[in-house]
């Protein structure tokens, strides 16, 4: 099945709450085609919610699911038939053998290729055995191959690594790359390890609080953010000095940290130019660019209203910049 | 869609064939056990019987099996969120598991109905037909049931407390009577066997609305909130929710013991159409076959005209009375069922056998109808020989056959228990002895010759005294020798002296084999074997003209004495060969070392109608 043209995935204004607690707060996302889509989030961000209702596990209070350009209520089954989905964590019928398995699934799909989920057992290496026997990576590898055995237009990942050991994990992952590069399917991989979605996404998506904080290109998201470290009685550049941040501001620090004899900054800018300009001054300290977890870690903590932190102590930053930083943000 | 739900179904049937299999060994060991042990009850009326014995005992076991397989374990294992992430639609699922459960559970009972029919050679498609609807329409409601409970999760439990006891408060504060609702009446054990001529349209009418209603309120469970709130019910309780169980077990029992008090609930009522019904009294009889209509109708005129006569006699209300056709009965055969909860009378008698028949039946309407009338005062010990006397003097006086017969069966029981003055005042060792027919002729025996000496006017008063004002139980032999005495004019003792000679008079009328086989010595006992103990019995006299097939009736008893009706007995054939003056032989294998057992030696006696005890013996096996 060839990769579809324009966003595979819509959602819009997505709210979900669980009693009193929201989930999700008006979150937008969307995952064009082609896309290998990276969902970083903490636990708790509101990861899972978002996945369970694009697979229409759960329903949302309000806001609009497409898929395939359709609204997912229209065409439920249709559009589970183009859908491959590796939950968190395997629940299958333990009794059955992974080909038994198979042959229960693949009845359910026009698409299934038989000799294809056979191949890819194959080349997973997971054998052929009753699934209680398996373990808990091999697991995960049948669920992949019972989501890919279709030739799904959209690959859902939701955390599969959880609970899998390193050599596993990275089995596993390699795997996921292995199939993306193939280009046959969109993969939205929702993670809160950023090594692994480091690994694998051409776009990720960061949310926190059930709403959306980046969505982008990864190299993009590091274009606009740098880490200034400063003696910690050095004065800060001129262009930093603002006591009051406003959204007219070009460059915002959006993490401030002392770690022993130093401080951290981590700046948000407009566009990466501002940090060219900022590069000609004359700092008394390093300009770099931070790695993508270093990047959603001061975004998330900047959303969190922990920006500004001394030894990992909280110093007060002024929680009213937080929504300037999630309209600039937003506005990417 | 369809294809879907058949993928699905294959699955449930691949992963639960075992259990499927499992319960269908089972039913059909259940029904061989039930009908090898009818086959050994030679009272035992027919295969539907069992049928229904099997399908209201085992049923109920099956489809809760089936429900914790097809649905509590599909969402306790987790494995419904493996389904929700495929293109399957809750509702797909759901009812493949609906349809799986129901075709296993129909097949069930489609099992055993079939084998019975089969092994009792009941003739005719059509009565296999209605009777398998209702066995149908029975499973749907019992399955919709197991599928809506196995959705609740663990609030199951608190339901498995809580619904029977709302029934049963609904029972005893309303006119509500679950065994006449829909599922529960299909499955009537009084009416099950017999109603296979019409189609019960009412009962199967609310159990495709129960039905419907059960399967509609689990969808709605299933599929609210997208199956959240099933798969949060499926979780193991909390030790709180278990605190809260248990609390609402004590408190269930407290509610029990409050709501005692019940309501007298209205009469039974026959779904059938064949039914033949009194306009004066509420007596039906339902006669199954229309051929039979004839006899149901001159068995409400003789039911009508006994009443009739009763009530002149001693004025009382009389409870509903139910006939049923059962033609599985021999001919001298009538079999009560008692239905106290009901306030009524049902009888099972072969309607279309000219025999006896008809004036045991009379007696039992009599004897039921004024037992019932009372609460049950009238059979209380010192006094049930009064209610006896009295309901077979009732019959005999329009049914002199009857009358020739009970004469002879109470020469019988004289020759073998004898008659003292005490003999009926304790009534119950009498009944042991030489059986409720023997009893219920001596009792006739001394109503009419109280009858004779005193007229019928006192002879009824005394009666009166037992049925109409039965608040005065006499509690024992002196009090009711007072009471006689005062009432008649004459000693109890001298009275009885009477009696015996009367009998002794009429024991000359007695044919040969009657006398032959009453004065037979029978001796009952105990003998190691090797298969453990042994009954030995050895009978001396009797020389029949012709083989007769005595039994030794038999039963384990409870730690205490209580009297054990004839028809809770099992039966052992004794062959006696013609002209033989001695027979022996033994029961072994059937009860175990340190059982009390009831054992009794009877022998029919053609002339009489019915069979003499020679013995009995309450013993513990060594």
């Amino acid at each position: 099945m060839g990769v579809e043209q324009g966003p595979v995935l819509e959602l819009r204004s997505l709210v979900k709450r669980y009693g009193k607690v929201p989930a999700l707060d008006g979150l937008d996302l969307t995952v064009n085609a082609g896309q290998v889509y990276g969902f970083l989030g903490r636990n708790g961000a509101g990861k899972s919610s978002t996945l369970r209702i694009v697979m229409g596990v759960t329903a949302a209070d309000s806001g609009s699911v497409s898929l395939f350009g359709k609204p997912v209520k229209q065409s439920f089954v249709a559009a589970r038939q183009r859908l491959g989905y590796v939950a968190q964590e395997q629940h299958f019928y333990d009794w059955m053998t992974s080909e038994q398995l198979g042959s229960f699934v693949g009845a359910l799909y026009p698409s299934w290729d038989e000799g294809y989920f056979r191949s890819l057992l194959q080349r997973f290496d997971v054998p052929s055995r009753k699934v209680r026997t398996l373990s808990g990576g091999m697991r995960v590898k049948l669920a992949l191959a019972l989501a890919l055995g279709h030739r799904p237009a959209l690959l859902t990942l939701d955390e599969p690594t959880a609970g899998l050991d390193a050599v596993a994990r990275r089995e596993f992952l390699e795997i996921v790359r292995e199939q993306s590069v193939r280009g046959e399917h969109t993969t939205l991989f929702s993670s809160h390890l950023i090594d692994e979605v480091e690994l694998v996404a051409s776009h990720v998506g960061i949310i926190e609080a059930g709403r959306m904080l980046y969505e982008g290109p990864p190299q993009a998201l590091a274009a606009r953010m740098r880490r200034l470290t400063l003696p910690i009685q050095a004065p800060l550049p001129a262009c930093l000095e603002v006591t009051a941040p406003t959204t007219e501001s070009a460059v915002r620090i959006i993490q401030d940290r002392v770690l022993g004899q130093e401080r951290e900054l981590m700046l948000w800018a407009t566009g990466p130019a501002v940090f060219e300009l900022l590069a000609l001054q004359e700092l008394q300290g390093r300009l770099e660019r931070p790695s993508l977890e270093d990047s959603f870690i001061a975004l998330v903590r900047a959303r969190a209203g922990l920006g500004s932190m001394v030894a990992g102590m909280a110093t007060g930053m002024p929680t009213s910049i937080m929504p300037d930083i999630d309209a600039g943000l937003e506005r990417m | 869609m369809l294809r879907r739900i058949w993928t699905f179904g294959r699955k449930e049937t691949a992963e639960h064939w075992a259990v499927f299999v499992g319960l269908f060994v089972v039913a059909a060991l259940l029904a061989l056990i039930r009908w090898l042990s009818s086959r050994a009850d030679p009272l035992a009326p027919g295969q539907l019987d069992a049928a229904a014995a099997v399908i209201m005992v085992f049923t109920p076991v099956a489809a809760l099996v089936l429900g914790r397989r097809l649905i509590v374990r599909e969402y306790q294992q987790r494995t419904v969120q493996f389904l929700e992430a495929l293109p399957l639609r809750r509702a797909e699922f759901l009812f493949a598991k609906l349809v799986v459960g129901w075709v296993v559970l129909a097949g069930l009972v489609f099992g055993i109905i079939n084998a019975l029919f089969l092994a009792s050679g009941e003739p005719g498609m059509m009565h296999w037909l209605i009777v398998l609807l209702k066995s149908l329409g029975y499973a749907g409601v019992l399955w919709s049931c197991a599928f809506l409970l196995g959705l609740v999760g663990r609030l199951r439990f608190a339901l498995y407390i809580f619904v029977p006891l709302v029934i049963y408060l609904l029972e005893t504060t309303t006119a509500f009577e679950i065994m006449r609702f829909g599922p529960f009446a299909l499955i009537d054990p009084n009416t099950f066997p017999y109603e296979r001529t019409a189609l019960p349209l009412r009962a199967l009418g609310e159990s495709a609305a129960a039905s419907s209603v059960l399967v509609g309120l689990a969808f709605t469970l299933g599929l609210i909130r997208e199956g959240a709130f099933a798969e949060r019910l499926a979780n193991r309780a909390s030790p709180r929710e278990k605190s809260a169980l248990t609390l609402s077990v004590f408190l269930s029992l407290l509610a029990v013991s409050v709501f005692e008090a019940k309501q007298q609930p209205p009469p039974f009522e026959f779904s059938s159409q064949e039914v033949e019904r009194s306009r004066r009294w509420d007596i039906e009889v339902m006669y199954g076959w229309p051929e039979l209509a004839p006899q149901a109708v001159s068995v409400i005129r003789d039911t009508e005209r006994l009443f009739q006569r009763a009530e002149g006699l001693i004025p009382i209300t009389f409870p509903a009375v139910r006939i049923v056709h059962n033609s599985a009965l021999d001919q001298d055969d009538v079999r009560a069922v008692h239905l106290e909860d009901r306030g009524g009378v049902l009888l099972h008698v072969n309607l279309g056998m000219a025999g006896p028949a008809r004036a045991e039946l009379l007696y039992l309407v009599a004897h039921d109808a004024h037992t019932q009338a009372t609460d049950d005062r009238a059979a209380f010990e010192s006094q049930h020989w009064v209610l006896d006397g009295y309901a077979s003097w009732l019959v005999a006086s329009e049914d002199a056959e009857y009358e020739k017969r009970s004469w002879g069966r109470a020469v019988a029981a004289m020759k073998v228990a004898g008659l003292a003055s005490d003999t009926l005042i304790r009534f119950e060792p009498l009944m042991e002895r030489v059986g409720e027919q023997g009893a219920a002729a001596l009792a006739f025996a001394i109503f009419r010759q109280l009858v004779q000496q005193v007229g019928p006017q006192r002879a009824v008063a005394v009666a009166r005294s037992v049925v109409a004002e039965s608040r005065a139980v006499w509690s024992g032999n002196s009090e009711f020798s007072a009471v006689f005495e005062a009432t008649v004019g004459k000693p109890w003792a001298d009275f009885i002296g009477d009696a015996r000679a009367e009998l002794v008079r009429r024991g000359k009328d007695l044919d040969g084999e009657a006398v032959r086989l009453s004065t037979s010595k029978a001796t009952l006992s105990v003998r190691p074997g090797t298969l453990g103990s042994e009954v030995f019995y050895v009978v001396n006299g009797g020389a029949p003209k012709r083989q007769i097939i005595c039994q030794l009736r038999h039963k384990e008893l409870p730690p205490f004495d209580l009297f054990v009706p004839t028809k809770d007995l099992g039966s052992h054939p004794v062959h006696w060969p013609a002209g033989a003056y001695r027979v022996e032989g033994r029961l072994r294998g059937r009860y175990g070392s340190g059982v009390r057992v009831l054992v009794a030696l009877e022998c029919p006696v053609q002339s009489l109608g019915s069979s003499v005890r020679l013995a009995v013996s309450r013993m513990e096996l060594p």
